[in-house]
């Protein structure tokens, strides 16, 4: 009995003990993290007051024969303090120090706007934040990987080019979305031949998110579309070649003809070839007719379906073959290409209906019901 | 007039301490036109705010929030607001609505700042009676402007 009561009593004490640690514990972290929060705030502050008067400061006028690098000399000369500061901080001190500064600057980047944020963003630069900023591209949290994409646009970091790019691989939708408007923002639409040249295997977010910005500056883009085409990586082409047939940039014919006589993979080739037909370019006719002479099926198809939307009365003489020849798919774009083609074509299909084979006449009759 | 009546009075007037008392009630009358009341969230908006008008010559009083403003605002009686909208314990909007129903504050020019694409933040700001807007992200020379050219409009410095 007196030996359970000790044990009790033991127990008793000893949780007491570790309740009352784990308390004190608790408390301390508590102080500890208050303390940390309140030093933050307080370079805050310091870092706040010093920036908003390197930024807004009046600066001597600079003479008119003085080289650009002059009002950078300028720049730099008020940064003098600050960095001298920095330098003169233990490693670890400094690195808080050097993480509350980037922060002031990037809060004074969404907030501002005209002279002083040439001035800010000379900063950013000369403080070397600009791969810190970067790192943040990687960060677990996505609200902090948006944020960083949006604030690396704010400041111009022309640097962070293909880490953008990376980001528009990011699995959340936002961060994509950000680090395009950033990339369209830094470079404007000439950022899209750096993307191009960067992309590698281009997913369907990529591709939706760049056919934004490419339907947002329209005709502005083809020049780098075009360069697009020459491309090593088949899902960059194959982006330039849609975005070509959605702008509707007629010359393009010329390359896309190139692309669909020469290039090694067949799906480009369809790609192009459906392009030639959505661009609606007579030019297109010729190649377009001998590609329905082609072993390759899907070529022959697509070729058929290019023609259907073209609508070329020459290309009749070739399509009829295809009509009573070809496979199912085949013979359905053949008579919708010869309904294309006018009443001539009208003429041919109901010719077949009256005197083709019963699925031919069923296609005719399919295809002239539609054209109504 | 009634210094004449009464030499007194005239005399007490012409005391050292009484036109001291006048110079300074005179000297903080011209700085009363000067004060400029500034309700920012943002510490590092509210340096530069503070920084931007105060190099401009005016005296700038900031706050970080609406009720503040709204203290500062009655005691001061300032000779222009600058409320930012989004700020916590009371919105901009909120001090506007306080201060254009109080006697005294009423004819205060208030400056609202708002974020840039809210349209209807803006029109709502005017409607309750603010006297103009500036939207972020902005240029500290457009706001220096802003507030001088409202101050000239009520007749300020």
């Amino acid at each position: 009995m007196q030996t359970q009561l000790i044990i009790i009593l033991s127990v008793t004490v000893a949780l007491t003990f570790v309740v009352a640690l784990v308390s004190i514990g608790l408390v301390i972290h508590k102080a500890v993290n208050a303390q940390e929060i309140r030093r933050r705030q307080r370079l805050y502050t310091h870092y706040s007051e010093k920036f908003a008067e390197v930024l807004l400061v009046d600066l001597p006028p600079i003479p008119s024969n003085a080289r650009t690098s002059a009002i950078f000399k300028q720049y730099e000369n008020l940064l003098v303090p600050i960095k001298k500061e920095l330098e003169s901080l233990p490693p670890v001190e400094a690195r808080l120090h050097r993480e509350m500064l980037r922060g002031v600057l990037v809060d004074f980047a969404r907030d501002l706007s005209g002279d002083a944020i040439d001035r800010l963003i000379y900063c950013f630069y000369s403080l070397d934040f600009v791969s810190e900023q970067i790192e943040l591209l990687k960060h677990k949290h996505w609200w902090v990987r948006a944020q960083a994409a949006r604030d690396l646009g704010l400041l111009r970091t022309r640097r962070a080019l293909a880490a953008l790019t990376a980001a528009l691989e990011d699995p959340h939708q936002d961060v994509r979305d950000q680090a395009r408007q950033a990339i369209v923002s830094l470079a404007g639409v000439e950022s899209l031949r750096t993307i191009l040249r960067l992309t590698r295997r281009m997913s369907m977010w990529t591709a939706l998110e760049l056919s934004i910005s490419v339907q947002q500056y329209g005709e502005e883009t083809v020049p780098y579309l075009v360069e697009g085409l020459d491309l090593p990586d088949q899902s960059v082409v194959l982006f330039c070649i849609e975005m070509l047939a959605v702008i509707g940039f007629v010359s393009a014919v010329d390359p896309l003809r190139r692309l669909a006589k020469t290039y090694p993979s067949i799906t480009v080739r369809a790609k192009a070839i459906e392009a030639m037909g959505r661009l609606g370019d007579q030019r297109s006719e010729d190649l377009l007719v001998s590609f329905i002479r082609d072993p390759n099926p899907a070529l022959r198809l697509k070729a058929l379906e290019a023609l259907g939307r073209i609508g070329a009365p020459a290309a009749l003489p070739a399509l009829m073959p295809r009509l009573e020849h070809g496979t199912l798919q085949e013979q359905i774009a053949a008579a919708r290409a010869i309904a294309a083609t006018g009443p001539a074509g009208m003429d041919e299909l109901h010719r077949v209906v009256a005197a083709g084979t019963k699925r031919q006449r069923a296609v005719c009759l399919h295809v002239i019901e539609e054209r109504g | 007039m009634i210094a004449k009546k009464c030499p007194k009075i005239n005399a007490l007037i012409l005391t050292p301490f009484f036109r001291f008392l006048i110079v300074v009630q005179w000297r903080r009358s011209q700085t009363m036109n000067n004060i400029i009341l500034t309700a920012e969230d943002q510490q590092h908006i509210r340096k530069l705010i503070e920084y931007k008008l105060t190099n401009c010559g005016y005296v700038v009083v900031a706050v970080e929030d609406g009720v503040q403003a709204l203290e500062k605002a009655r005691e001061l009686l300032p000779a222009l607001i600058m409320l930012d909208v989004m700020m916590p314990q009371m919105t901009g909007f909120e001090v506007l609505a306080a201060l254009k129903a109080d006697e005294r504050t009423r004819s205060i020019p208030v400056l609202l700042v708002t974020a840039q694409s809210k349209e209807e933040e803006v029109l709502k700001g005017l409607e309750m009676g603010a006297e103009d807007y500036i939207t972020k992200p902005f240029s500290p020379n457009e706001l220096a402007a802003r507030v001088r050219k409202v101050l000239l409009r009520k007749g300020g410095t």
